[in-house]
């Protein structure tokens, strides 16, 4: 790891990429001190409850079945019959609870900070949308079970789009796939959970991220400050 | 991972234990991940339950005599008293699935629609059929003739 030029082997030769500076692009940026404390790290959770949602919801779609006569029925039997179903179900159900919380919370905390000030705009926009788009995959989650519950909720979700001015009438015909909750809403609420808001988030979620990385994590308001006062350099230590 | 031949740097104990406990952490959740998720994806065999099922008895059942039963799910199997030893066998010809009658007088069992035919024991001994007619487990209690079946 120390010397790759010394010893080039078959790896190195067929995949020429220079692996310390990849890991000092990933990990070794110079961060302000504030950042260690807790309440700043809290975009990153929601990140690495994304990628473990993904997993288990793949794993998941294997034996859920997207019917109204069969949705409940797959979901009890991936809970009580197939090895492990439980297992993978509460994984996804609690990364999905932990991650509406911590997507929360960190919209608070860049609130509350300032963080999205110029020239963070448009971080802050990417971030709003993944807000939006954490909450219709919570809902749209909430619902594939089809418990009363689920019922009742894409009712009153289905509901409120109704009240839209303007185009309510068009977005809750498009979301339950006619007049009333039925075979299609199941089939639509399943492409969106599965795979159009996945994809979206995920290329929201690079996005995002690609503009922390270009802007470099906001100067603490308070940090600056001190900085100005002891003199201190921004960085590490 | 403090190596003195390599030319690398010192790795200090701290740094070495802090690594160590990482990677066995990491490969203990991945690992119990991966193998919960392989249980998971891939179904279990399932395991045949067999029932003993009282069919007849040796009265009824003489020797020579051949007794026809269906199991829960309906098929066809045949009950065969061969000079006092017991066996079962199913009526399914191994050939195309026709089923087989049984040949009193010459102890064989035939297949009429190719001309296969199988001895007492269920043996293929002429004709197409490539192997045995598939056998019961027989159990005789007390003059009782029970026959294994599966269970549906």
């Amino acid at each position: 790891m120390e010397d790759v030029k010394k010893d080039e082997g078959w790896i190195d030769k067929t995949l020429p990429v220079d692996w310390n500076k990849v890991k000092e692009e990933a990990v070794g940026e110079i961060l302000p001190h504030h950042m260690k404390l807790w309440w700043y790290c809290l975009g990153g959770v929601p990140a690495v409850m994304f990628l473990i949602l993904v997993i288990t919801g793949m794993m998941l779609s294997f034996h859920y079945v997207p019917h109204p006569d069969m949705a409940y029925e797959s979901v009890v039997k991936i809970t009580t019959e197939i090895p492990y179903g439980w297992w993978l179900r509460s994984i996804h159900r609690w990364s999905a609870e932990i991650m509406i919380v911590t997507v929360s919370l960190h919209a608070i905390r860049v609130f509350a900070t300032g963080a999205y000030r110029h020239p963070r705009e448009l971080c802050w926009m990417t971030g709003a949308i993944l807000l939006l788009l954490c909450f219709g995959l919570g809902f749209t989650g909430y619902s594939l079970v089809y418990t009363q519950m689920s019922y009742w909720a894409m009712t009153i979700g289905t509901g409120i789009a109704a009240k839209t001015p303007l185009i309510g009438s068009f977005l809750s015909r498009f979301m339950l796939g006619g007049e009333a909750i039925g075979e299609a809403t199941l089939n639509r609420f399943f492409i969106l959970h599965a795979a159009i808001l996945p994809s979206i988030t995920f290329l929201m979620v690079f996005v995002h991220i690609v503009l922390i990385r270009l802007h470099g994590v906001t100067e603490h308001l308070v940090g600056i400050q001190r900085e100005v006062v002891k003199g201190l350099s921004r960085g590490d230590e | 991972m403090s190596e003195k031949d390599g030319g690398g740097q010192e790795v200090s104990r701290r740094d070495f234990l802090a690594n160590a406990a990482m990677t066995v952490g990491l490969v203990a959740t991945i690992g119990t991940a991966g193998v919960y998720g392989v249980r998971y994806l891939v179904p279990k065999a399932k395991v045949k339950k067999f029932v003993d099922v009282l069919v007849t008895n040796l009265k009824e059942l003489r020797p020579g005599v051949a007794r026809e039963f269906i199991d829960a799910s309906g098929r066809k199997g045949i009950l065969v008293n061969n000079n006092g030893q017991v066996k079962a066998f199913s009526k399914i010809c191994t050939h195309l699935g026709c089923e087989v009658e049984w040949h009193q007088l010459k102890k064989e069992f035939y297949c009429p629609c190719h001309e296969g035919f199988f001895d007492a024991d269920g043996i293929n001994i002429k004709g197409p059929p490539p192997r045995p007619l598939d056998e019961f487990k027989v159990t005789v209690k007390d003059d009782n003739i029970y026959v294994a079946l599966e269970e549906v």
